[in-house]
C-alpha cells in the first residue's frame, strides 16, 4: 500500500529544507508571482529550481501554487512564468482556475495539476468534471466532513488532498471579498487581509468570527483508511519552529499507525507537543461535526505569544560536549529543555552550564538573536536544522 | 441591453409593467446569499402564470455528495419550465449538465472567480453559454471581457453587494455565546472604515451584505456602447418604491441615451444617484494585492 503523503508548506528556501528533513514528503511553494500569498517571501526561479534539486535527492517532491483567480492583465506572461517555473524542476501546480489547468494539460501533460481548495470543491460530481479535463489532484474544501470525504473518494478517481493542521477561513475558500471591500487588498490574487481576524461593532458588543486553528491529529488514522492520499499542513509564512514540530508531529503520528504503535499515550503527548506550538487553540472545525460556537472566537481574540522555542543548534561540540545555537527566547541554568532533531530523536536535558559567545560561563540567556553554548553530553547524533525547546522553566510545571 | 431582475415580490406585475422581461429567482435549499427564496412549487406556479418571461434560476450554493440525487430530479423538472439559464456555483451542475443532457443554458456565477475573458471563453466551450461578472472588477475589465470572449456576460448593476459567504452559522453562535436571544441576522460595523455589514443566516450559512447600494449608473453608456449584453439589478433590501423607481429610470434611459445629449445625461445620473448613493463599488477601482 502505498503510504500517504504528508505535505507542508515552505515560504522560502529555508523552511522549505526543514520541512523535508522533518519528514515531510512534499512542500508546496509560492513562486514570485500568481500565488496565494504575495506578501509571503516566495521563490525566485533560482530559489525554485535549488529547491526541486534539494527535494528530488530526497525523493521528495515541490508542487508549485499558481492559484490566484486570474484578471485579464494577469493573463499576459503566465505562459512565459509556466514554462520558466517548469524548467526549474516542479512536480506539480497547484490551480484554481480551469483555463489554466488546460493550458498546462495541453502544453505539459507529464507535470500533475493539483485542483486548489480555493475552488472550494464539495462533491464527486465536480471532481468528475476536473478528472475529464485531466486534473490529477484535487484539494478538497475544509467545510467537510470525513463522511462527506469517503462519500468522494468513494466514487472518484483521482488523488484526493485534506487539510489537517493550521489556520481556517472564516468562509468558503474563494467565496470571500471582506479583504477586497474593506482593504481594497484583493483576497482573491494573494493580497488577503485577513479580514474574518479583526474586530467588529454590533449594538450588543464586539463582534470577532476568527476561527480556531484546525489540527486533525486524531483523525489522521481514518484518512488513512478511507484512502486520502495527501495531507496538508497550512502556513506558508509560519516560522521553522512551527514548522518543524508540526511537520515532525505528524511524521511521527503518520508512522506509528503504519508501524502499528499508535496508541492513546501516544497520540496525547503530539497532541500536548502540538498544542504549545500554537499561538491560537485547535479544533477539528467540520471533520467530526458541524462547526459551532466552539470552534471560533466571538467576542476576542485568545492568541498567546509561544516562547517555548529557544533557539536552533548550528552545531555540535562532540569533544568539548558543547552545543552551539542561535538564540529566540530567555532561558537559564536549571531550565528542563529538549533537543529535537529532523530524523525524529528527542534529547531531554537540564541546562547546566551555559556560555556566552566569547565562552564566558554564564546563568541567564536573555538576548534572542545572539550565540549561545550549551553543556550536553550525547552520543546521539544531532543533525543540521535541530531545535531546543523549553519543557519547564526553574521552578515552574511543564509538559 | 437586457435587464433581469432578482425580485422581492412573487407577483412581477409590477416588474412587467416597467418593460421587465428577465427574472433571477433563488431555488430554495439550493441557494445562497439572497433574502427570499422558492421553491421548485413555487417557480412552477410563475412559470405559469408568466408564460412569456425569461426564467432564471440560482443554484448557487456548494452542493454537498447527498444532496446531488435531490438536485439531478430538480434539473429534470426544470428542464420542463423553460427555464432560459441556471446561474451556478458549483461546478457540479457543469458534469450534470452534461451526464443528463440537459438542454438549458448554464450561467457561470462563481461570484469573485469570474474576471477573465479567457477563463470565459473556456467555460463556453464547455457549452455555458452566459457568466455573472464578478463585481470585484473594473468596468474597463468588463468591457475587455465583453470583447474577448464569446460568452454573454451580465453584469451586476444595482444591488447591496454581498461580499462573503460562510458555511458557519455565525449569527446564531454569536448569540448563543454572548447568551443573547437569537435572531436570524446581525449588523456589524468596520470601526476603521465604518462599513456596515449586515448578516443573514438560514440553514446553509451566512451571507454577508454591505449595506451600500451599488449603483452602474455612471457605466451605463459605456456598456451600451460596447453592446454588453445583461444588467442584473437584485432588490434585496432595496426599498420596493425606491427600486420600481429605478426600473423606470433605467427603462427611460435604455429608450432614449442615444439622442440624449451630455448635459441629459449627467442629470440622468443625478437622479439615479439621488435614488440609490454614488457607491460605484470596484467600477472605478483597482484593487491591490502586494502590500510590499
Amino acid at each position: 500500500m502505498k503510504k500517504i503523503e504528508l505535505l507542508a508548506p515552505a515560504g522560502d528556501l529555508e523552511r522549505l529544507k526543514i520541512n523535508l528533513l522533518y519528514g515531510a514528503d512534499a512542500v508546496y511553494i509560492g513562486g514570485y508571482k500568481y500565488g496565494l500569498r504575495a506578501n509571503a517571501t516566495n521563490f525566485s526561479l533560482e530559489e525554485i529550481k535549488s529547491g526541486c534539486e534539494f527535494a528530488h535527492k530526497l525523493q521528495k517532491k515541490v508542487y508549485l501554487t499558481l492559484n490566484i483567480v486570474f484578471h485579464n492583465e494577469d493573463m499576459m506572461d503566465v505562459e512565459s512564468y509556466i514554462k520558466e517555473v517548469v524548467e526549474s524542476g516542479i512536480d506539480a501546480f497547484i490551480v484554481s482556475d480551469p483555463f489554466i489547468i488546460s493550458y498546462i494539460k495541453d502544453n505539459y501533460p507529464d507535470i500533475e495539476v493539483h485542483l486548489s481548495t480555493q475552488n472550494s470543491t464539495t462533491n464527486y460530481e465536480a471532481i468528475e468534471f476536473f478528472e475529464s479535463e485531466g486534473v490529477d489532484r484535487v484539494v478538497l474544501a475544509r467545510e467537510l466532513s470525513l463522511l462527506d470525504i469517503e462519500g468522494i473518494i468513494k466514487k472518484v478517481n483521482l488523488d484526493i488532498e485534506v487539510f489537517i493542521h493550521g489556520a481556517m477561513c472564516t468562509c468558503f475558500s474563494g467565496r470571500c471579498a471582506l479583504s477586497n471591500y474593506i482593504t481594497n487588498r484583493d483576497a482573491n490574487r494573494g493580497g488577503c487581509s485577513q479580514v474574518c481576524r479583526f474586530s467588529f461593532l454590533t449594538k450588543d458588543k464586539n463582534f470577532t468570527m476568527a476561527t480556531k486553528d484546525l489540527n486533525a491529529s486524531r483523525y489522521i488514522e481514518k484518512m488513512i483508511q478511507i484512502g486520502v492520499r495527501s495531507l496538508k499542513v497550512e502556513g506558508r509564512m509560519r516560522s521553522i519552529y512551527y514548522l518543524a514540530t508540526v511537520v515532525g508531529t505528524y511524521r511521527k503520528i503518520i508512522d506509528a499507525i503504519y508501524e502499528g504503535k499508535l496508541n492513546e499515550e501516544f497520540l496525547k503527548k503530539q497532541e500536548i507537543i502540538l498544542s504549545r506550538v500554537a499561538n491560537r487553540e485547535t479544533s477539528s472545525h467540520y471533520l467530526d461535526k458541524e462547526a459551532d460556537y466552539t470552534d471560533q472566537y466571538y467576542t476576542g481574540r485568545s492568541e498567546v505569544s509561544n516562547q517555548d522555542y529557544l533557539g536552533q543548534v548550528i552545531s555540535y561540540d562532540k569533544k568539548n560536549k558543547l552545543v552551539k545555537i542561535y538564540e529566540r527566547n530567555y532561558f537559564e541554568v536549571g531550565s528542563q529543555v529538549e533537543l529535537f532533531t529532523p530524523s525524529g530523536n528527542i534529547i531531554p536535558f537540564t541546562v547546566e552550564k551555559l556560555f556566552d559567545e566569547n565562552q564566558e560561563e554564564i546563568k541567564v540567556a536573555r538576548h534572542p538573536d545572539n550565540i549561545y553554548y550549551i553543556y550536553l553530553d550525547t552520543d546521539i547524533l544531532i543533525e543540521e536544522y535541530a531545535m531546543i525547546r523549553l519543557i519547564r522553566k526553574m521552578g515552574s510545571k511543564g509538559l | 441591453m437586457d435587464v433581469i431582475v432578482k425580485p422581492i415580490h412573487g407577483l412581477l406585475e409590477d416588474y412587467i409593467s416597467h418593460n421587465i422581461n428577465n427574472f433571477l429567482l433563488p431555488l430554495k435549499n439550493f441557494s445562497v446569499e439572497s433574502i427570499n427564496y422558492y421553491s421548485l412549487d413555487e417557480i412552477k406556479e410563475i412559470r405559469k402564470k408568466y408564460p412569456d418571461i425569461h426564467l432564471f434560476i440560482s443554484i448557487n450554493k456548494n452542493i454537498l455528495n447527498d444532496e446531488i440525487g435531490e438536485l439531478q430530479g430538480i434539473l429534470k423538472e426544470l428542464e420542463t419550465l423553460n427555464i432560459k439559464g441556471l446561474f451556478y456555483y458549483d461546478i457540479a451542475l457543469l458534469n450534470l449538465k452534461k451526464k443528463m443532457g440537459l438542454k438549458t443554458d448554464l450561467v457561470w456565477n462563481q461570484t469573485y472567480m469570474v474576471t477573465n475573458y479567457k477563463t470565459c471563453n473556456y467555460y463556453y466551450n464547455r457549452g455555458v453559454r452566459y457568466a455573472l461578472l464578478s463585481k470585484e472588477i473594473t468596468k474597463d475589465e468588463m468591457i475587455e471581457i465583453k470583447k474577448n470572449s464569446k460568452i454573454t456576460p451580465i453584469v451586476e448593476f444595482i444591488s447591496y453587494p454581498v461580499v462573503a459567504y460562510s458555511k458557519r452559522k455565525l449569527v446564531s453562535h454569536y448569540y448563543q455565546d454572548c447568551l443573547i436571544q437569537e435572531k436570524d441576522n446581525l449588523d456589524i460595523r468596520e470601526p476603521k472604515t465604518k462599513q456596515e455589514y449586515y448578516l443573514i443566516e438560514d440553514n446553509n450559512g451566512v451571507s454577508f451584505v454591505m449595506k451600500k447600494l451599488m449603483n452602474g449608473s455612471r457605466i451605463l453608456r459605456e456598456l451600451l456602447h460596447c453592446n454588453m449584453d445583461y444588467i442584473l439589478l437584485k432588490e434585496d433590501l432595496i426599498d420596493h418604491d425606491i427600486f420600481i423607481k429605478c426600473l423606470e429610470n433605467i427603462d427611460f434611459y435604455l429608450n432614449n441615451y442615444h439622442k440624449m445629449t451630455k448635459v441629459e445625461d449627467e442629470n440622468w445620473i443625478r437622479r439615479q444617484n439621488a435614488l440609490l448613493g454614488r457607491n460605484t463599488n470596484f467600477f472605478y477601482r483597482k484593487t491591490i494585492y502586494k502590500v510590499k
